[in-house]
């Protein structure tokens, strides 16, 4: 795990996102609203949420046309971004 | 003022090196000063200290330009202007203020001039000078924005994403495991817990617990007035202990309780975390409220839909029977051609009601035992248009409307009314044509004996692709073979079952 979230934070947008919830771990937002915090566009932003979902780095959550993206809660993932971020590996 | 001193350095630095003023002067020392001190001999612990010592050759001649350096910065501040010194035979210094809101925050120091800066070129080095400071200044009052503004703009983010993923749904057994995720999310703890206020037993029912540490978690029932979340709802506010919080959700009257507990941290629960839930449970209750309201209006249409369907049964040979085993075997069809729970829902009530155009049929017509005439065969045929037009007009039922009207067209374009062909049809219309003829089939009726199940789907089968869509029938045949439907069947029908 620790490995493939290092080599996917070698992409900007990736560590962009990354580092936006982990400073913002209360946050639960949608593609657009992400978008605007990285300062990046939202069909940029998509391809990059849907990785972090598949890797459990981000929760979603959807109902209808409504779609709301969070920080995980899984403390393994946590401790792993949190090193990352602090030793600044990336 | 030390802000801004510490900004203004960091883009002197950036900026003089490269800087035309820097090749015009022949790369002088600059000297930046942060406090003016009230005497000269203060000036011997700042950075200009050891300037002057590499220069001088006694003591008293230190002290002297220290002096006099005092003096010049003295004036320029005074006048808050440009001000020029010769500092020794054939070099000159300048001194400028650094004037940020009207308030001076140090002294630019420009030493080892060949020459005294022109009069044309203080405008350029004063405007040069003015323009870092107000970039510095736009700089820091773009930190001040981000420190402030954006955390409060992410959490009224998180506030309207939160708010429309509680608004999305109207059914509360989806609408609480979700308050409860996006509690648990937004607070960060381990355990979440929902409990809604039962009125006549003043008891607090427990409805979804999510525990992050465990996959299993118990639901325990608690009195009003009891435990932090009885509590809660008993005194109308919030709760708070170390390790957990009960907050009252409240619209109008209490409607239950959130509670959380554990911070994923280990930290204590905080007030800015009542503060978050103040919003989080308002937007809950409300959301709550609806889905309430949406349950008792959909509980009104469903009654009055066994009504009607009641009204129709009583009709001799007129109805359809509606047993729970039809109604059981559309649900799965739907479910299996990925219907949602509203359109499944529909279908149910379109079986419910699908006969309804009958009411205006003779009775003679439907009793009779021998063969329709072609003009009572006309008769029959405008039933569906009937029923669909009966249902129109009450409004929480129009969605049945095209189900009922199109249930007789034929999958090869030879049905009724409109002749419709293949996927024309609405699905639901393919799916309740299946279904009403497999039931009517199965069912006694004046002019012939009910069929037993098998010979039943075996019509349906053999009719597949003719009268029904192939890809229904599949369904369909799956879904009677069902061991639930065949209980349900049997217990419904009896000895009809095996014919």
């Amino acid at each position: 795990m620790k490995d493939k979230l290092e080599r996917i934070m070698k992409d900007k947008l990736m560590k962009d996102v990354v580092s936006f919830f982990f400073q913002n771990q209360s946050s639960v937002d949608s593609a657009s609203g992400i978008s605007a915090w990285v300062c990046s566009r939202r069909g940029n932003v998509q391809p990059v949420l849907d990785e972090l979902v598949k890797l459990g780095v981000l929760e979603e959550d959807s109902i209808g046309s409504a779609k709301g993206y969070c920080y995980t809660r899984d403390m393994k993932i946590m401790n792993i971004i949190e090193d990352l971020m602090k030793n600044g590996k990336n | 003022m030390e802000r801004i001193l510490s900004k203004f350095n960091e883009n002197w630095n950036l900026k003089q090196e490269s800087s035309a003023l820097n090749k015009y002067l022949k790369n002088p020392v600059w000297i930046i000063i942060p406090i003016l001190p009230v005497r000269s001999g203060e000036l011997k612990h700042m950075e200009i200290a050891k300037y002057i010592s590499k220069n001088v050759k006694t003591e008293s001649e230190f002290r002297n330009k220290l002096k006099k350096i005092h003096k010049v910065f003295k004036k320029s501040r005074r006048k808050k202007t440009l001000e020029q010194f010769e500092y020794g035979e054939k070099i000159f210094s300048a001194s400028y203020p650094l004037v940020y809101d009207g308030h001076i925050f140090g002294m630019l120091l420009v030493c080892e001039l060949k020459k005294e800066i022109s009069l044309e070129f203080q405008h350029v080095f004063t405007s040069f000078v003015d323009t870092i400071i107000r970039e510095s200044r736009k700089e820091i009052e773009l930190e001040e924005l981000n420190k402030t503004v954006r955390p409060r703009a992410i959490a009224l983010s998180t506030v309207h994403t939160v708010h429309r993923l509680m608004t999305s749904t109207l059914d509360l057994n989806e609408l609480l495991p979700r308050v409860a995720r996006l509690s648990l999310q937004v607070i960060r703890a381990n355990r979440c817990s929902i409990k809604l206020v039962d009125k006549k037993r003043k008891v607090l029912l427990p409805r979804t617990t999510i525990d992050l540490r465990k996959e299993k978690t118990k639901l325990k029932k608690v009195q009003i007035g009891k435990y932090a979340p009885g509590r809660a709802v008993k005194q109308g506010r919030p709760i708070r202990g170390r390790n957990y919080l009960a907050y009252p959700m409240i619209d109008e009257d209490v409607v239950g309780v959130i509670t959380l507990y554990d911070k994923l941290d280990g930290t204590k629960f905080s007030e800015f975390d009542e503060d978050i839930m103040k919003t989080l449970s308002e937007q809950a209750a409300i959301a709550i409220k609806n889905a309430q309201l949406f349950k008792e209006q959909t509980d009104l249409t469903l009654s009055s839909i066994k009504c009607i369907a009641q009204l129709l049964q009583n009709r001799p040979h007129g109805a359809h029977r509606a047993e729970a085993s039809f109604l059981k075997l559309i649900s799965i069809i739907g479910l299996k051609f990925n219907m949602n729970e509203s359109e499944t829902k529909m279908l149910q009530y379109a079986a419910m009601l699908h006969d309804a155009g009958q009411i205006s049929i003779p009775e003679k017509v439907l009793m009779k035992k021998s063969g329709l005439t072609g003009q009572e065969y006309d008769i029959v045929k405008t039933h569906s248009m009937k029923g669909a037009s009966i249902l129109s007009k009450f409004k929480p039922l129009k969605p049945l409307v095209p189900i009922i009207l199109y249930h007789h067209e034929n999958y090869d374009g030879t049905g009724y009314p409109r002749g419709l062909k293949g996927k024309e049809i609405p699905l639901s219309a393919r799916i309740l044509a299946i279904v009403s003829a497999f039931e009517a089939m199965i069912t006694e009726k004046p002019y012939r004996k009910a069929l037993s199940v098998n010979i039943a789907i075996k019509e349906v089968v053999r009719n597949s692709g003719t009268q029904f869509d192939p890809d229904v029938v599949d369904i369909f045949c799956y879904a009677v073979r069902r061991k639930d439907i065949e209980r349900l069947l049997k217990r419904e029908i009896g000895g009809h079952y095996e014919g």
